[in-house]
């Protein structure tokens, strides 16, 4: 349950933030000029759905990558 | 946003994806509000006859015995000009506009096309016979005789990401309607 759970440590959790961010941004920008390279509406949006599952694979699971510090919990006193 | 599980992040995740699809079509729609390219070369049929006669269609709404006319027209129109990156297909129809005495004017529509591409938009049509089957032409007094219609073209632009847009051409000259 606890590896089911996937928590990451809070430096983790800010860089997954700063490339959730930015990785969704650039991946709205690259479809809409894909779009207009090509001339077709439908192809913004393929696009933009392909380019965020790649953001998805990167931020979503528990990567050992956000979790190099992990936290310490203190033993329970008695 | 929290994002220290995984289904927090699923979430978190998801939701900047929305916000961010929705903002992609808004681009893109406000894109084609501000440019609306308008045709030019379209230039009104010519009508050859209208000729009516009694007949009964037991598709129509009333399956009784009535007058329902026919128009033999050409037809040269360039659409190339509407045609964007956000268009989907022009659907293109021919409207037949006449007054009567109880009402002023009586619009139907005559003939319809959908353009799928923008090589086939440039319509050289001649001798061609309005659709009888799917726009049945019948006059609610059912008398065709003293009537005098124009006729335009109107044609609907649909986009891929946007609001549809609708148009019209001049109009052409009245023509009477004889029986057959």
């Amino acid at each position: 349950m606890n590896y089911l759970e996937g928590k990451i440590d809070f430096n983790g959790q800010i860089r997954c933030a700063k490339y959730m961010n930015y990785g969704i941004l650039m991946s709205g920008v690259g479809a809409y000029i894909a779009g207009w390279f090509a001339q077709d509406s439908y192809l913004s949006i393929i696009v933009f759905f392909i380019l965020a599952a790649v953001v998805g694979i990167i931020c979503i699971p528990a990567w050992p990558m956000y979790n190099r510090k992990p936290l310490q919990f203190q033993k329970a006193k008695k | 946003m929290l994002l220290d599980t995984t289904s927090n992040r699923i979430s978190a995740f998801f939701s900047k994806l929305s916000s961010m699809l929705i903002l992609l079509c808004a681009i893109i729609t406000l894109q084609n509000l501000v440019e609306n390219p308008s045709a030019e070369k379209i230039l009104p049929a010519t009508v050859h006859y209208a000729k009516y006669k009694p007949a009964r269609f037991y598709h129509a709404f009333h399956n009784k015995r009535q007058n329902y006319a026919q128009i033999k027209f050409d037809l040269d129109a360039d659409f190339s000009n509407l045609w964007t990156w956000n268009t989907k297909h022009i659907v293109v129809y021919l409207v037949a506009s006449y007054p009567t005495e109880k009402h002023d004017v009586n619009n139907i529509v005559v003939w319809d096309r959908i353009l799928s591409t923008s090589e086939e938009s440039h319509l050289q049509l001649e001798n061609t016979l309005s659709n009888l089957h799917a726009h049945p032409f019948n006059e609610y007094s059912n008398d065709f005789s003293n009537l005098k219609a124009n006729y335009t073209m109107h044609w609907t632009v649909s986009p891929k990401l946007g609001f549809l847009t609708w148009g019209s051409g001049t109009p052409s000259l009245a023509v009477p309607f004889t029986k057959v």
